[in-house]
Formats: structure tokens, C-alpha cells, sequence
């Protein structure tokens, strides 16, 4: 038992309520890690909703919106992989229509559920490798070589379809990719599993640590001896390759591939990333920020709904809320938690009196300059 | 005895009292210093003693925590470095600041370019105005031409010019002999005695002594932060200057480090054998390299000594495999290199420190731990995930190892001062296990102190069986080792073996430059 604790316990100093509640705040945060913040923001977020709607806090809702945002979370993945090596995908969305048309054909075609799949998978992969080599080999920034692809991605979509309609009515392959698992549906699990494999790939294994290593400096990982050409090569593929499941998802949710699917979802997945606090200059964040800033986002534009608010505002509050996390991510940021410090412990600074006498010979001086 | 409020109002710049702090170290505490018109104020210190602080709150970078900047006895606050540039305190920082696209008028007269009646640049008077900039300098150079396509030694020039084209009146120079070869230094010398002579404040920084000695009116000598000392600059006041800024180091070290000392140290062991680690013959890139031929031996400290300029950091470069190159044969450590790749180097036992650690040896973001297991990750995954636990006991070991002080091996790298970032370097190289190491400039930007340690680390790795090339612009550096070749214009011009220097000293690597 606990006997001979309390006569040896110093006697704590006394701190104001409030800046004992700053403290524990900061230590908890500081003790999630870098991800602190965003569970942060991600509980004050689910408080606001809970107090704004009745409806938001029910099993149906939440689990409505983690199916929204399972597919964006795959996406926000793979463009997490290319943005630490500093890198940028834009193609991703038209991937993912490229992908769901694809996959709707071949179901059309008769081919069994995994083999379409397959093919859908290998065709978004064909076009990461491309991308890749172009970026590597042919010298042109990943910006332009994946704008090109964006266009040429769904160009392919739209000839594929050639306009009509690609319905799926595969029934092995619609309950493979919207069914319950337990107790939460596919598209939930799916993206979990994607986020889990590559936050331990990213933390724990030699492909990971190459890829921060080339977004911290790619000449010292290339005089270290690490495969870059390849390691970026690599990151294109997996980005393109999650692009491509999550067009899959999709097919699966609206029952047809289509070309016009995943319009604007390159922006939503990097909107992840960046407010899961990664840096486009590349070497930092991890998956799973990315995957806990796509649902930031998501969680607050449901709430919107719910309140009945219309898109057109909901795009400002989105544009807001990415523009807000960069700023306390970034520069800002690394401010903040400084001057909050100063705010509050001003006053037991001066108290002592340790700061007191430099100000004031600070004054001498500057009067004894005059 | 003058008051200090009189010194105050009478001297161009001074600071009072001032402070700044970083996360986990207190960069500067309480440094008062005064500079008078037309004075050469040397500041001496390690790295890490707040120099490069102190001219980042001078030229308007950063803003002190307290304490006051005052310009003609009155305080100033700079916002920004233009504000500190309008005040026209200019500064040459110690990493080069010039945009390398733009020619090299257009960057020494960015921000003001003289203009036409019509408010048109004109070019006509950029050129020549900066040509003439140049010329007091000493230095002939197309300035139509990129600052990209030019030498260090030259864009080093053109930095200078640029600090002192806008009528200056406080001069900040951050180490600017670093990259300057020895006769350039001198043109550099008799412009700062003309501008002496114009009633301009100038604050020296610099490792190199005897420049200050030669140049300098007075040094102050700062120490973790704090100035504790201020000397007039005369060499008979070196042992107190050095005393000052060394604190602990013992006088043994400090003995070697005395100008002109008989004692200097010895990079080799003299355990050189017959083995070959490194053999290569008619090396050439094409553009600055024309037909090199070098032999490293097993156990040999190999010097190649030579100005700034003259090839080093592409020779190091094609050694290494870093960039193309064409030869006859290339030999590492018995075996055959087969394609110019960092990786296949690393195979065979070489690794390379390079000249610039910051922007080619370390990613400045990531841990200390994972800069040392950078170029060994292979080891730490003998599966399929890598062992984290024996990553942070490698990196521990190097720590204590090597004298890295980090407050934790999980700090980033870009927090360590310049000796301590060579460390980490090094460090990389170590656990890689290589045999053969190419080492560019290894104490360009490191202090005093941790110079020695470097120099002590590279003894004790070829103590223990490795072999080393030293390609290095400082004559002391060259004289260290065990042999020197002399690089001259992307050629060997010649080799100089340990008995020549140790009966001839310096002169006999001297008397092979051109």
C-alpha cells in the first residue's frame, strides 16, 4: 500500500486554474505527438456538432460520413506518399474515373469480380509508373507531368465509356465493396486497412524512412546511396494504385463506372494532407494525420448539412478550414503555444522579479544613449 | 575610464544588453559591444558562441529577446533585413545569399538598379557600376554572366561587392575568407582598409587568426553566448584570446593551434602499406577535370591540396560517383567500379563527406539518429521492418562516441552547429562500416575546438584500418597528411611525400602551386 508516499511528496506550487488547465492541455497534446493538434481540432469539431444538431451525434450519421470519407482517406494516403518526397499528384481523381469506367466494363464483360478489380488496379498502376518515369527520367516537375495526366486520365474515361451508361450489377462485387463487416461497412474497413499498412510502412520500414529522406534533402539520400529514382518511381505507382481503389469504391457505391466520378477529389485528398499538417515542400506529416485531416474536413461540411446550410457557403468554410491549418501547422503555428505561454506566465515571471531588472537597465541605457 | 553612456553615444553601432534565446539554448545573454567609425571589430568563438546570432540581430533577420541595437547612440528595431539595409548596415552572410539565375549586376544591384529619365532599368550603368564594384575588389569578371556558372571563390566576390555597393556604413562579414583562396584575401584586405579609412563600422567574423590580427582593430571573443573577453588584435595577445575563447580546452591543444607552432598534427599514422584502396587513371567529366590519375593506399592519409577553384568538389564528386565521368580504369578496394552511382561506390567501401554538409550531407529535418543510419539502412532491417532499437543504440554510441552534443539523438540535425553537423556526417560513414573515405574541406565552418576533434576522428578511423583522401584548400590541412598531390586546374601537377614536408614545411606544398 501506499504508506510511506505522502510524508516525502514535496509541496506542489501553486498554480492558477488557468494556467494548470493550459499545462494539462499542453502535456496531453504534446503526449499524442505531432498528431496532437488534430485530435484536438477533430474533438472540438465533434463537440460543436453535437451541440449543433441532434441528429449529428447518432451511429446512422457518423457512420454516413466515415463512408463519405472512406474514399478521399485512400486517396489522401497515396497523395501523402508523393508529397513527402516532395512531390505533388493531380492526377489522382481522373485515376479514379479512369478506374471506375474500367472496372465497370470489364463487369459488363463478364469477367468474374477479383479479375476486374485486378485490371482496374493494373491500369491506375500503368499510369503512377508513368508518371514516375516521366517525372524522373524526362525531367519536367511533377506539377505539369500530373496536370497532363489529369486530363489525359479522363480523357481515356470518357473515350472508354464512348457516353453511355457502365451500370455494375455484379452482386459479388457490389457487397465486396458496400457490405457490413461487423459493424462497419466495407468502404470503412477498406480504408483503415490502406491507412494502417502505410503508416507502418512509412514508420517502420527502409521504403518509409528513403521516402523522408528524399523529402528532407534528396542530395544527401542520393549521396547516401538510396535508390531515389526508384523510391519516387515507387511513390507515383502506390498513388496512382490507391487512386485506383478508391475508383473502385466509388463504381461500387453509385452501382456504374463513370467518367465524370472523382472530379475535384485531387484537391480534397491534398486538402488532407495539408490539414493533416504535412508540408508540400515534402519530408514531413504522416498517414495518418492525412487520414484524420480528410475527416476533419468531412465531419465539419457534414455538419453543415445538417444544418441545412447550402454548398456554395460550405465551399468558403472548406477553403477557411484548410487556410486555418496551414497557418497554425506552418510559421504561425510554431508561434502560437509561445506567445499563449507568455500570455499566461507573464505574470509569475514578473512576480519574481527575474525579469524586472534587465528591463529596467535596458531603460538606463537606452536614456543614458539620449 | 570613459562612461559607458559616453562610448555609447560615440560609436556608429553598438548593442546594449542583448538577448536571444532558441529552443534549448540560450544563443546570447546580456552582450554589450560598441564599434567606432572607421573601426575593424574582430569577433572570434567557437561554433555555437552566438557570433552568427548576433549578425542575424544586426542585419535585421532576427529580433534579440531584449536589449537594444543602437545606430549613432540612438536604438533601432529592425523589422526585416531591408529595414537594417536602409539604415545601411550590410551584411555578407556566411551562406552566400545571391540568386544564381540572375547575372552577376543584376545581383549586386538588386533592389536599387539605377534607372533611365524614362524609369527604365539601365542596363548600361548596372554593368559598368558593377563592373567597377568588382574591379576595386580586385576581380575581372563577366558581369552578364550568371552568378550560377561562377567558382565559389568568385560569387564570394560578387557578394562583397554587392554589401558594399550601396554606401554602407556598417559592414558585417560572416566569414568571408572561407571560400576566398589566399591571394584574394589580400585585395579583400585593402578594400576594407579604404572603406577603414571612410569612417565605415566594420564587424569582422572569422576562424582564421592571423587575419584578424592583420586586420582587425580590436576582437572580442565570445563563449556560449556571452562576450567574455575584448583584446586589441595583435598576435602576442593570442595566448589570452585563445584561453578566452577555448575555456576548458586543455593548453596542450591549445599549444597546437599557436601560429607558426613547430607541433602541428598528424592526420596519418605512417602505417601506410603496399594495398591499393583506390586506384584510378585518366579520370576526366568532361569540363573540369582533365585526366586525373590517383592512387590511395591501404592505411594512407592522401592530401589533394590545391586553391579553391581548381576542381575540388568535382573531383570529389567523380571519385565518388556522384557525377559522370569517363576513365581507364577505377579501382575500390580491390575491385572493379563498374558505373558512376553513390550506391555502387558505397558497395565497394567509399563514402563521401562533401564540401556543402548542409545541402549534400544531411537532411536537415530529420533526427540525428536518422542521419547516422542514412546510409546503412540495410543493416537495420535484417527483416522486413527496420529495428528502431538498435538505430537509436548505433546513433547513441556514435554520440558518445564522436562528442556529438545533442540534447537528444531525436533532434533534428539542422539545430547542431557546424562541428557537430560534421560529426553526425561522419558518424553516417562510420556505421556504414566503409574502409575508403573521401573527406572535402573537413573543417570548413567548424571551430577551433571541435577542428581538433575532426582531425582527431579522422586519425583514429585510419588507426583502425580505413584510408582517407583529404581534399582540402588549406595549405596546414594538406601538410597533415600523409602525402599530397597537388590539383591544379583539373590536373595533378604534382606530389609532394611526407619527407619533403617534413624537411621543406610548407614550402615544399607552396612552391608546387601556380
Amino acid at each position: 500500500m501506499a504508506l510511506n508516499t505522502s510524508p516525502v511528496t514535496p509541496p506542489q506550487p501553486q498554480t492558477s486554474g488557468l494556467s494548470a488547465a493550459v499545462n494539462a492541455l499542453r502535456t496531453f497534446t504534446n503526449s499524442l505527438g505531432s498528431k496532437g493538434y488534430l485530435f484536438v481540432v477533430g474533438a472540438l469539431v465533434l463537440a460543436v456538432g453535437s451541440v449543433l444538431s441532434p441528429y449529428f451525434m447518432t451511429s446512422r450519421n457518423l457512420i454516413a460520413v466515415l463512408i463519405t470519407a472512406s474514399v478521399v482517406s485512400v486517396l489522401a494516403v497515396g497523395q501523402y506518399l508523393v508529397i513527402v518526397t516532395g512531390g505533388i499528384d493531380l492526377s489522382v481523381g481522373a485515376v479514379a474515373a479512369l478506374s471506375s469506367v474500367t472496372v465497370g466494363l470489364a463487369l459488363q464483360a463478364g469477367v468474374s469480380w477479383p479479375l476486374a478489380l485486378l485490371l482496374a488496379l493494373l491500369v491506375a498502376g500503368f499510369v503512377g509508373v508513368f508518371n514516375g518515369l516521366m517525372i524522373i527520367y524526362g525531367g519536367i516537375t511533377p506539377f505539369i507531368v500530373t496536370l497532363a495526366m489529369m486530363s489525359i486520365a479522363r480523357g481515356v474515361a470518357y473515350i472508354l465509356q464512348t457516353g453511355r451508361q457502365v451500370a455494375i450489377d455484379d452482386q459479388g462485387f457490389l457487397s465486396a465493396f458496400t457490405a457490413d463487416l461487423g459493424p462497419l461497412p466495407a468502404p470503412v474497413v477498406i480504408a483503415m486497412i490502406v491507412m494502417i499498412v502505410l503508416a507502418v510502412t512509412m514508420s517502420q520500414t527502409r521504403y518509409g524512412r528513403r521516402l523522408f529522406a528524399i523529402g528532407g534533402n534528396p542530395d544527401a539520400a542520393r549521396l547516401s546511396g538510396l535508390p531515389i529514382k526508384r523510391d519516387i518511381v515507387g511513390a507515383y505507382f502506390c498513388s496512382s494504385l490507391l487512386a485506383g481503389l478508391g475508383g473502385v469504391m466509388i463504381a461500387a457505391q453509385l452501382t456504374e463506372g463513370s467518367a465524370i466520378i472523382g472530379e475535384g477529389y485531387e484537391l480534397n485528398a491534398i486538402a488532407a494532407v495539408v490539414v493533416g499538417g504535412a508540408s508540400l515542400f515534402g519530408g514531413t506529416g504522416d498517414p495518418i494525420s492525412a487520414v484524420l485531416g480528410g475527416l476533419i474536413i468531412a465531419v465539419i461540411l457534414n455538419i453543415m448539412d445538417l444544418l441545412g446550410i447550402q454548398a456554395q457557403p460550405q465551399l468558403i468554410v472548406k477553403g477557411a478550414v484548410i487556410l486555418l491549418a496551414v497557418l497554425f501547422t506552418s510559421g504561425v503555428g510554431n508561434k502560437l503555444p509561445g506567445a499563449i505561454r507568455k500570455l499566461v506566465f507573464q505574470k509569475r515571471y514578473t512576480g519574481k522579479g527575474s525579469d524586472l531588472p534587465s528591463e529596467g537597465k535596458e531603460k538606463e541605457k537606452i536614456d543614458a544613449a539620449k | 575610464m570613459t562612461a559607458p553612456a559616453e562610448i555609447a553615444s560615440r560609436s556608429l553601432i553598438a548593442v546594449a544588453g542583448v538577448s536571444k534565446a532558441y529552443p534549448g539554448t540560450q544563443a546570447l545573454s546580456n552582450i554589450d559591444l560598441h564599434i567606432m567609425p572607421g573601426e575593424i571589430h574582430g569577433i572570434a568563438g567557437q561554433n555555437g558562441a552566438g557570433k552568427s546570432t548576433l549578425v542575424r540581430i544586426l542585419s535585421g533577420v532576427e529580433k534579440p529577446d531584449s536589449g537594444t541595437v543602437l545606430l549613432d547612440g540612438l536604438p533601432v528595431s529592425f523589422d526585416n533585413p531591408h529595414a537594417a539595409q536602409r539604415a545601411r548596415i550590410m551584411t555578407v552572410h556566411q551562406e552566400l545569399s545571391l540568386m544564381p539565375h540572375l547575372s552577376v549586376a543584376e545581383n549586386i544591384y538588386v533592389g536599387e538598379l539605377p534607372r533611365t529619365v524614362l524609369g527604365t532599368v539601365d542596363w548600361r550603368a548596372v554593368r559598368s557600376q558593377a563592373r567597377e564594384q568588382l574591379l576595386r575588389l580586385g576581380f575581372d569578371l563577366d558581369v552578364r554572366a550568371p552568378v550560377g556558372s561562377l567558382p565559389i571563390a568568385h560569387r564570394q566576390a560578387v557578394e562583397i561587392a554587392k554589401a558594399v555597393s550601396g554606401d554602407a556604413r556598417v559592414l558585417i562579414l560572416d566569414e568571408p575568407t572561407a571560400t576566398l583562396p589566399r591571394h584574394d584575401v589580400r585585395q579583400l584586405f585593402d578594400l576594407l582598409n579604404q572603406l577603414k579609412k571612410l569612417g565605415i563600422a566594420i564587424i569582422y567574423i572569422s576562424h582564421h587568426f592571423d587575419e584578424m590580427y592583420e586586420i582587425c582593430d580590436k576582437i572580442s571573443v565570445f563563449r556560449d553566448g556571452r562576450r567574455v573577453a575584448v583584446h586589441e588584435a595583435d598576435a602576442s595577445r593570442h595566448d589570452l584570446i585563445l584561453q578566452a575563447m577555448l575555456g576548458g580546452v586543455s593548453t596542450e591543444q591549445s599549444a597546437k593551434l599557436q601560429l607558426g607552432s613547430s607541433e602541428t598534427p598528424r592526420l596519418g599514422v605512417g602505417r601506410t602499406t603496399g594495398e591499393v584502396a583506390l586506384a584510378v587513371r585518366g579520370l576526366r567529366d568532361g569540363h573540369d577535370l582533365h585526366g586525373i590519375d590517383l592512387t590511395l593506399h591501404r592505411g594512407e592519409v592522401l592530401g589533394v591540396a590545391g586553391l579553391s577553384g581548381n576542381g575540388q568538389s568535382q573531383l570529389a564528386a567523380a571519385l565518388f560517383g556522384a557525377e559522370k565521368s569517363t576513365q581507364q580504369s577505377f579501382e575500390i578496394n580491390g575491385r572493379k567500379r563498374h558505373t558512376a552511382d553513390p550506391a555502387e561506390s558505397i558497395r565497394l567501401g567509399l563514402g563521401l563527406l562533401p564540401e556543402e554538409r548542409k545541402t549534400q550531407g544531411l537532411a536537415l529535418t530529420m533526427s540525428v539518429t536518422e542521419n547516422i543510419t542514412m546510409a546503412s539502412l540495410a543493416k537495420f532491417s535484417p527483416g522486413f521492418f527496420l529495428n528502431r532499437g538498435s538505430e537509436h543504440r548505433a546513433a547513441l554510441r556514435m554520440r558518445d562516441a564522436l562528442v556529438i552534443k545533442v540534447a537528444s539523438v531525436g533532434q533534428p540535425v539542422g539545430n547542431l552547429s557546424g562541428g557537430n553537423q560534421q560529426k553526425v556526417a561522419l558518424a553516417k560513414w562510420l556505421v556504414s562500416g566503409v574502409k575508403t573515405l573521401i573527406i572535402v574541406e573537413p573543417t570548413r565552418g567548424v571551430d577551433v575546438g571541435a577542428k581538433l576533434e575532426i582531425y582527431e576522428l579522422i586519425r583514429q578511423f585510419v588507426e583502425d584500418g580505413g584510408s582517407v583522401i583529404v581534399i582540402t584548400s588549406e595549405i596546414d590541412e594538406a601538410l597533415m597528411c600523409d602525402r599530397v598531390l597537388i590539383l591544379s586546374r583539373g590536373r595533378i601537377s604534382g606530389s609532394v611525400d611526407r619527407a619533403e614536408i617534413d624537411e621543406h614545411g610548407e614550402a615544399a606544398v607552396l612552391n608546387r602551386f601556380n
